[in-house]
């Protein structure tokens, strides 16, 4: 009886913070935590698992009608997305993203159940050497395939690295531009960095080079996914990309599934101006396709490390292991892999159910239909101001977050024309390459 | 008439009197760090400690918004700080963390730090740590880092201490066999700490650092923390944690008590120094 309610309510749980830009998975965790404490251990891990998996799918359309991405991972179904809604082509967008998303939940599940005799020779070869060689060409592939003159993206792209290394650093024991004040102390807060640098001028952007001055969303219908399902065979080779990425980068430690999804996106968008079907401004199916399905690939296999290994690789996790742990609940690795076969059970009927709810839930936004675009623009940024606040006020911040926010707000509106990805990398890719880059020198020097 | 409303009056103003005590009679618990984390475990052994004296638990974003909390707080109200918050910067400027002595009540806990390796890495031997070009995983903090630096060179001036943000990198690059060895305080599953920082064994400690060399600097090395708080003058704070079922009960027992029977001068000199 308590895993069916822990259910019900993890999918009312990931739902809201799907929809909710700022409002993460770990944001649920904390505001459930009460309630998490006293669930029995296995429902501690299936809340989670479906709650994330049930996330993913909100956050997606969130992204795709409003070009307002609910977390870093999620700032490329935004561009693509997006632009594929101004193009007329929302629908196929949410239905191919949606339904490319349980494919590789499903893909996900798959290559982890067949390479559980791999898993230990996998984490073997996930040293400094190869992470920093990821992180630098991903990092390298978002500036050469961004759409801004390349001397301008690496602008910008450095730019976001000093923007993300504001704060005191407990690392080298020196604090940034943080003008001793404590505002500034633990680093700029993604919300605004994102609002202010990404969303902001996205639409902006938007506003300013389509000729469409009403909201239109057609909406979706249960005969348009059963025909996108059947289409989307024609991404087969994007789905295998994105579910590989998206898979093995959810389960290695310092990548996590937003960086996957981010690695996935930069490779697809790389493919396809090699293919030369990539049309810049348009928006990009297989891009879209690729960042939402390692994505959701990813979600299933972060849980590889907790489960096999003992090792939480995400706060949330961080947070379970602890609840559990403190609790006196097995903590073992034993433990772990018994409820494997379960959790993957929850999690491919929470990616089935999250495929048809976000179908449902999509087209409760048809009521914005024929309003002037740029009020429906308005209201996003209200909407995200408010979140913010929101978000921040939790920590007894939401005064200073806002603050951040103004502060911010002048620099992005310079960034209109540009295409302001690089920036948000670089701001979130500056520790990981700082550190990376720090210990490698160390190891052969 | 006049009675009436004279009563209606006091007793409204006995009863919001009354209500206002009651209010204050209560200690917030302030959390800092981010939960699930150690920090959060040790605030949450103070609210459960308090019982019906606990507020509420107010959650900060991190420890320089605590201090200013701490600055403005009228209402009774406590926290846990670790040892490094009180560390002056690099260009010797004050730490934004850093409490002044009135806030500062008493230690808390500490836990040794120990040397650890992956229980099946059968070339982690002490010969190897001590004489051998090992790799040691150490969680690269402002604070500790150069301590596990020093410590590491007096042992073994053949090793590389590889520094590592968070601790589950370090446990991974121990699975990974990019490193030989870590320094933690708390061993996971497959793990073993043969080498504990510390004056006398504890946990599966095989030998105490000074052991392995007895002039290696900090071979006493612990992460600790220490109590902060305001207007909680004649509650005894640490007693109370102490005496209570979820410090008792706790998980983390290598987390034990510290400096307690010490003064609160003398450990106020030992934080701030």
């Amino acid at each position: 009886m308590e895993t069916a309610i822990v259910f019900i309510v993890a999918i009312i749980c990931g739902t809201f913070s799907g929809i909710m830009p700022g409002v993460g998975g770990m944001a649920v965790m904390l505001m459930a935590y009460p309630f998490l404490v006293e669930m029995q251990p296995q429902n501690i891990l299936i809340f989670y698992v479906v709650m994330v998996s049930i996330d993913q799918f909100f956050g997606g359309i969130t992204a795709i009608v409003f070009g307002v991405p609910g977390s870093s991972s999620a700032v490329p179904s935004a561009m693509e997305g997006h632009a594929l809604f101004k193009s007329g082509k929302s629908s196929e967008a949410i239905m191919f993203s949606a339904i490319g998303s349980w494919v590789t939940s499903v893909f996900g599940v798959i290559l982890i159940v067949a390479m559980i005799p791999l898993l230990f020779m996998i984490y073997q070869i996930w040293n400094s050497t190869v992470q920093m060689a990821i992180f630098s060409l991903t990092s390298i592939a978002i500036i050469w395939i961004s759409r801004n003159k390349l001397i301008v993206s690496i602008g910008l792209f450095i730019f976001g690295n000093m923007l993300g290394k504001v704060g005191y650093d407990t690392y080298t024991n020196d604090s940034f531009m943080t003008f001793d004040t404590p505002l500034l102390y633990p680093g700029l807060p993604i919300m605004p960095v994102v609002t202010t640098m990404f969303v902001i001028p996205l639409l902006i952007g938007s506003l300013r080079s389509s000729g469409a001055k009403v909201f239109e969303f057609p909406g979706v219908t249960l005969e348009g996914y059963i025909e996108s399902f059947k289409k989307i065979k024609k991404y087969f080779a994007t789905l295998v990309r994105a579910g590989l990425l998206g898979s093995v980068g959810g389960f290695v430690p310092g990548m996590s599934y937003g960086m996957s999804s981010i690695l996935a996106y930069t490779v697809e968008k790389w493919v396809q101006i090699r293919k030369g079907s990539y049309r810049k401004g348009k928006g990009d199916m297989p891009s879209l396709i690729a960042s939402e399905g390692a994505n959701n690939a990813g979600t299933f296999t972060q849980l590889v490390p907790l489960l096999f290994l003992g090792i939480p690789i995400t706060v949330s996790e961080a947070l379970i292991y602890n609840i559990l742990d403190t609790r006196g609940y097995p903590v073992t690795i034993e433990w772990f892999q018994s409820t494997f076969t379960m959790i993957i059970i929850f999690f491919l009927v929470s990616a089935t159910i999250g495929l048809f709810l976000a179908g449902r839930y999509v087209n409760f936004m048809k009521y914005l239909n024929n309003l002037p675009i740029k009020w429906v623009y308005l209201g996003v940024v209200l909407f995200l101001f408010g979140a913010i606040g929101y978000v921040g006020h939790q920590t007894l911040a939401g005064g200073e977050h806002l603050l951040i926010t103004a502060m911010l707000l002048p620099i992005g509106l310079l960034f209109y024309k540009l295409d302001t990805m690089p920036l948000i990398y670089g701001f979130i890719l500056h520790d990981k390459l700082f550190e990376i880059a720090i210990r490698i020198w160390i190891m052969y020097t | 008439m006049k009675k009436i409303l004279l009563t209606i009056l006091t007793t409204l103003f006995l009863v919001m009197s009354a209500s206002v005590s009651f209010a204050a009679d209560k200690i917030d618990v302030l959390q800092h760090s981010r939960a699930g984390g150690l920090g959060d475990r040790m605030v949450t052994y103070i609210a459960d400690a308090l019982g019906d004296k606990f507020g509420e638990k107010i959650v900060v974003d991190n420890c320089a918004a605590a201090i200013a909390y701490l600055k403005k707080a009228k209402n009774p109200v406590v926290t846990a700080l670790p040892f490094e918050s009180m560390a002056k910067q690099n260009d010797g400027s004050k730490n934004a963390c850093a409490i002044p002595k009135k806030y500062f009540i008493n230690m808390y806990a500490a836990s040794p730090w120990s040397v650890c390796h992956r229980t099946d890495n059968a070339s982690a031997t002490i010969d190897a740590l001590r004489n051998g070009e090992v790799r040691v995983g150490v969680w690269q903090n402002g604070f500790y880092g150069p301590r596990f630096i020093a410590f590491m060179k007096a042992i073994n001036p053949n090793a590389k201490v590889i520094p590592y943000k968070k601790a589950k990198m370090y446990r991974a690059a121990l699975v990974a066999g990019e490193i030989d060895f870590s320094i933690s305080t708390v061993a996971k599953d497959g793990e073993s700490c043969p080498v504990v920082l510390n004056d006398k064994i504890v946990g599966d400690a095989e030998m105490i650092a000074q052991d392995l060399e007895p002039k290696a600097p900090h071979s006493v090395l612990g992460y600790s923390y220490f109590f902060a708080g305001k207007n909680v003058k004649g509650i005894d704070i640490p007693a109370i944690v102490f005496a209570s079922e979820s410090w008792k009960n706790r998980r983390d027992h290598r987390y034990g008590q510290f400096m307690i029977d010490e003064s609160r001068n003398k450990q106020w000199k030992v934080i701030s120094k």
